[in-house]
């Protein structure tokens, strides 16, 4: 062989109307002409035929990943760049409320403080969560919009219903300025509809009831399915934080941006209207082993009752106020004797005022970390460590981020960990079923 | 996963790859060592944007830098963060000389868009299905044209 030639692929132009041309030639400014050319850019990249008008964003951005991230935003805000749809940001690097909590050294902490700032001064609401979900931001079922973070991404297109595609770091920020998205992926209704059957009437109902159920099935669904999406049949009907968690489990173990349960998130009614009338191309039939198995794999290391444990983290995605008011039920009267890390938005703390509930936490030992999490920026006392949670999210980042091994537990087993210093484990209910 | 040395089995003259951002500057890059990645990679979590270097303790390339490289990558896992990742590379001066996908990549595209648009030196993001991508050995040298034209360079 000779000369060896890739498929290529056809570069078409994406088309563009006379608003759209108008900010790229500056009409609004040399900030939205800059968003405009990235936006248009990655547009012909996806190959993208045209543009969509967004709705909202929620900006991933504004965590610190380096100083480059934040002199482009500076870039952005400085060329007079606003957002012109409703605009919310997720974690940053730092919680602004309580300095002492990320332990940042004195350089990155004032490009990290100054990247949150520049995002500020564009105009988005310092909401600083990965739940903005739960901070008021509910977009309509059909809505396009332009979300960045991944458990937010497979919320707003499962649960809610609107429409998004997984938005990555500066394309969020460059969507919100000029209220455009490149129309392509689950923007099209064509892409919404499920390929896959996930058959779960197999497993016993009573496994519904273990609070650690949904992060398991996220963790196995993404490694199942990856990118394709999937409706799952026969897990009764979850609450909104039990889909929350099955959705960030789901999209940090693969690429889901959008899965259907039956009967239960809008798009799915039906079995025929999630599969859009069409039979499923594929039925992956779920039990309880593999469920199990994957439990399993959600710890990285092997420890058994009563090993000695360092830390305990909660809230990723951000605790709900009913998950806050569950932890303080569950933690009683009783004092942590191991940091309990419970991770959560303003607007939580803003819903719970009055409550006690915080107030609570904080003086049995909770460290209640708000506007970030332990996984994005050091929060953790140490380098290693072994950690406990009940989050599939924390689970599959924490050893890369942090250093700490990990022990997937349920929210009870978290709680008992924490106040005796050990690792308690309950008798899994399910197994006896 | 068997592919094809090129050194003794194929007589190759070179390959044309799809140009999917171009570099900044847009200018041939006359000789860059092939760093060859067969594991997927995540850029977030995968590369550390302050030293350039592969992060992964899986990985048999575990430690290895990217930096002037034409990093060969068969599959990408996509964290958003990824863009963030590779800008902060360009930004430093860490980045690759080339980076080579199985498919284009928004993610990733969006790093190298932004460098451009800051006026950083950013490297081009081709593309090369798998196929093709067996026929290149890691560690070998290669000259890429700022049209997409590899041609892979003997007597190293």
């Amino acid at each position: 062989m000779g000369d060896y030639r890739g498929s290529l692929v056809t570069v078409r132009m994406t088309r563009l109307d006379s608003y759209e041309r108008g900010l790229l030639e500056g009409a609004a400014g040399a900030g939205a002409a800059l968003a405009m050319r990235v936006v248009v850019e990655s547009a012909r990249v996806l190959g993208a035929t045209g543009l969509v008008p967004i709705r909202s964003a929620h900006i991933d951005s504004c965590l610190y990943h380096g100083d480059s991230g934040t002199l482009f935003a500076e870039r952005l805000a400085g060329l007079g760049a606003r957002v012109s749809v409703p605009t919310t940001l997720n974690v940053g690097a730092l919680d602004l409320l309580h300095a002492k909590v990320a332990r940042l050294d004195p350089a990155a902490r004032a490009m990290a403080h100054r990247l949150m700032s520049a995002y500020v001064a564009m105009g988005a609401r310092q909401t600083w969560t990965c739940a903005p979900y739960q901070a008021g931001h509910r977009p309509a079922a059909g809505d396009d919009v332009a979300w960045g973070e991944s458990n937010a991404v497979a919320f707003c297109n499962s649960v809610l219903g609107a429409r998004t595609n997984r938005y990555g770091d500066f394309l969020d920020i460059c969507a919100a300025i000029t209220g455009r998205a490149p129309q392509t992926g689950l923007h099209l209704p064509q892409n919404r509809v499920a390929r896959v059957l996930i058959d779960a009437t197999g497993v016993p109902p009573a496994f519904w009831r273990d609070d650690a159920a949904f992060p398991i099935l996220g963790a196995w669904l993404g490694r199942a399915v990856g990118q394709q999406v999937a409706a799952i049949e026969g897990i009764g009907h979850p609450t909104e934080d039990q889909l929350k968690a099955l959705g960030a489990a789901a999209a940090s173990s693969g690429a889901v941006g959008l899965f259907h349960v039956i009967g239960v998130t809008p798009e799915a009614p039906t079995r025929a209207a999630a599969f859009g009338n069409s039979p499923p191309e594929s039925i992956i039939p779920l039990d309880l082993a593999a469920l199990a198995k994957t439990r399993a794999s959600l710890s990285t290391v092997d420890r058994m009752a009563g090993d000695p444990i360092d830390a305990v983290a909660v809230g990723s995605p951000h605790l709900s106020s009913d998950e806050l008011r569950s932890l303080d039920r569950l933690l009683g009267h009783r004092q942590c004797s191991k940091p309990l890390y419970a991770c959560t938005g303003r607007h939580s703390l803003d819903a719970l005022h009055g409550e006690g509930v915080i107030e609570r936490l904080r003086g049995r030992g909770v460290t209640v970390v708000v506007d970030t999490c332990i996984v994005v920026t050091p929060v953790l006392p140490a380098e290693s460590g072994v950690l406990v949670t009940n989050s599939g999210k924390f689970a599959h980042y924490a050893r890369p981020n942090t250093g700490y091994d990990v022990v997937f537990a349920t929210l009870s087993e978290c709680i008992e960990s924490a106040v005796r210093g050990s690792l308690h484990l309950d008798p899994d209910d399910w197994h006896a079923t | 996963m068997p592919y094809a040395d090129p050194s003794t089995s194929i007589p190759m003259t070179g390959m044309r790859l799809e140009v999917i951002v171009c570099g900044m500057p847009d200018e041939d890059i006359d000789r860059a060592p092939v760093l060859k990645l067969i594991e997927p990679i995540s850029f977030w979590g995968g590369i550390s944007p302050s030293s350039g270097t592969l992060t992964d303790p899986r990985s048999r390339n575990h430690g290895r830098p990217i930096r002037g490289t034409a990093l060969l990558v068969s599959e990408l896992r996509g964290s958003s963060s990824g863009s963030s990742v590779l800008l902060e590379l360009i930004f430093r001066g860490l980045s690759p000389a080339a980076i080579i996908l199985d498919s284009p990549d928004a993610i990733l595209a969006l790093g190298a868009i932004v460098g451009r648009e800051m006026g950083w030196k950013s490297p081009p993001i081709l593309r090369l299905p798998v196929a093709g991508q067996e026929l290149i050995a890691d560690g070998t040298f290669v000259s890429i044209t700022r049209d997409g034209k590899l041609t892979l360079l003997n007597g190293d």
